[in-house]
């Protein structure tokens, strides 16, 4: 009985990861295009709640965050962690201000190239623009409930980092749902948007720390 | 006039460096002998993985994340640092008592950073001294020992906590004006609860450590 029992819960557990991985190539990658670019242009403000979670596969271990995240045009981003320590990042235009422990560090973007990297790849994944960057090869996929874009560093300096990023919108492409990592060691991280809300007015301080 | 300056200048240099080099008065040669996790609590254990909120500067740059230690088997453990954006820093792996830098972010992949990393990680989880051959000094006064160890132009000097095995700061000197100087803090559990590195010299680093549960993190 106890057999047949495992047996059920691992079959449904592998038709489960089956669905989630099953992404074939999208046929008609024109129409997905323009539906991506319609978004990017028509959000002009978008915020969410997030759950990050890191996964170093060597150490079979995982590193979970949660916050909330706000994004404007142009080049406004503010990172909100809430746990498991309360951490901010705002990225305004060139300017990286961060603010840990109540204390408050700013920086210019093109002073660290490791900053620049990040925020580079983050804003073009939000606002759509990764998908006219030369930075990366793009591939297509769908199942029965999102879609998925494949991109492929082509650069020095990304390819040695990161191996693939995995985008993936709802169905009806009204936003970026998750976001995966996967770095060159296997290392990767999962971001889920959950709570979204599109075009929404966002105050001006939130990309001000003071 | 200048000439009496630069002589006040140079004997006081002098005085401090001998004075900086020296034992201080309080503390009594007990023996010499090799220096086990009785004598100092060692930072980590095979059995728990620990993570630490970090802030490290280095040079003009400034970074932050996580840092993680875990055992992957009976002789090997990693340090991994990760940015609270979930992008992976460094990753050193320690096999036995030796530190070898496996990942490092593009960026930050130099020569100089990576063995100063691997050093300065090492000087952390107390590897110089845990199992090597060391002179052992008493303070009656204060009820704490330190334990002495000089190796490749390094001299090595280990304060511990008054009546106690648990680390409260370490120093490191090397050639020229390059000193090391390590802070440590345990909570009521006995474990590693706050460390500060604060690296001096032509290489310049400080690493801030603060430890978060686990649990916190894995929720």
């Amino acid at each position: 009985m106890l057999k047949h029992t495992l047996y059920i819960i691992f079959s449904i557990f592998s038709i489960s990861l089956i669905a989630q991985t099953n992404f074939k190539p999208v046929k008609d990658t024109v129409l997905l295009k323009e539906k991506i670019n319609t978004l990017s242009k028509t959000t002009n403000t978008l915020e969410s709640d997030f759950t990050q979670v890191k996964t170093l596969s060597m150490l079979s271990e995982k590193i979970t965050s949660k916050g909330h995240f706000c994004f404007q045009k142009t080049n406004l981003l503010r990172w909100e962690y809430s746990s498991p320590y309360t951490y901010i990042i705002v990225i305004n235009k060139d300017k990286v201000l961060i603010k840990d422990d109540s204390k408050l560090k700013k920086y210019d973007m093109n002073s660290n190239k490791v900053f620049k990297e990040i925020n580079d790849i983050m804003i073009s994944c939000i606002d759509g623009s990764i998908l006219s960057s030369n930075k990366f090869k793009i591939a297509y996929g769908e199942n029965d409930k999102a879609y998925r874009l494949e991109l492929t560093p082509l650069i020095k300096g990304m390819k040695e980092s990161l191996k693939k990023i995995y985008m993936y919108f709802d169905k009806a492409v009204t936003s970026v749902t998750k976001l995966e990592m996967i770095e060159t060691t296997d290392d990767f991280t999962v971001i889920d948007f959950t709570n979204k809300k599109v075009n929404g007015a966002i105050p001006a301080e939130k990309f001000i720390l003071k | 006039m200048a000439l009496f300056r630069l002589k006040n200048l140079y004997l006081s240099s002098l005085l401090i460096l001998f004075t900086s080099c020296a034992i201080p008065s309080r503390y009594k040669l007990a023996q010499q002998r090799v220096i086990t996790a009785t004598d100092i609590q060692p930072l980590v254990s095979a059995n728990n993985s620990i993570l630490y909120k970090t802030q490290i500067f280095l040079f003009n740059k400034y970074y932050t994340g996580l840092l993680l230690h875990k055992q992957t088997d009976s002789t090997t453990s990693h340090l991994v640092f990760v940015t609270e954006l979930g992008m992976k820093m460094f990753d050193i792996e320690i096999k036995k008592d030796s530190l070898k830098m496996l990942y490092c972010f593009a960026p930050m992949n130099k020569s100089k950073i990576t063995t100063l990393l691997e050093n300065d990680m090492g000087q952390i989880l107390l590897y110089p001294i845990l199992n090597k051959t060391g002179k052992i000094y008493v303070n009656k006064k204060q009820e704490n020992n330190l334990y002495t160890i000089k190796e490749n132009s390094k001299r090595y000097y280990y304060y511990t906590e008054a009546n106690s095995n648990k680390i409260a700061k370490s120093i490191v000197k090397g050639k020229l004006f390059t000193k090391q100087k390590t802070v440590y803090k345990f909570d009521a559990d006995n474990l590693p609860e706050s460390v500060s590195l604060k690296h001096k010299g032509l290489l310049r680093l400080k690493i801030k450590l603060n430890r978060i549960s686990t649990d916190k993190a894995n929720d």
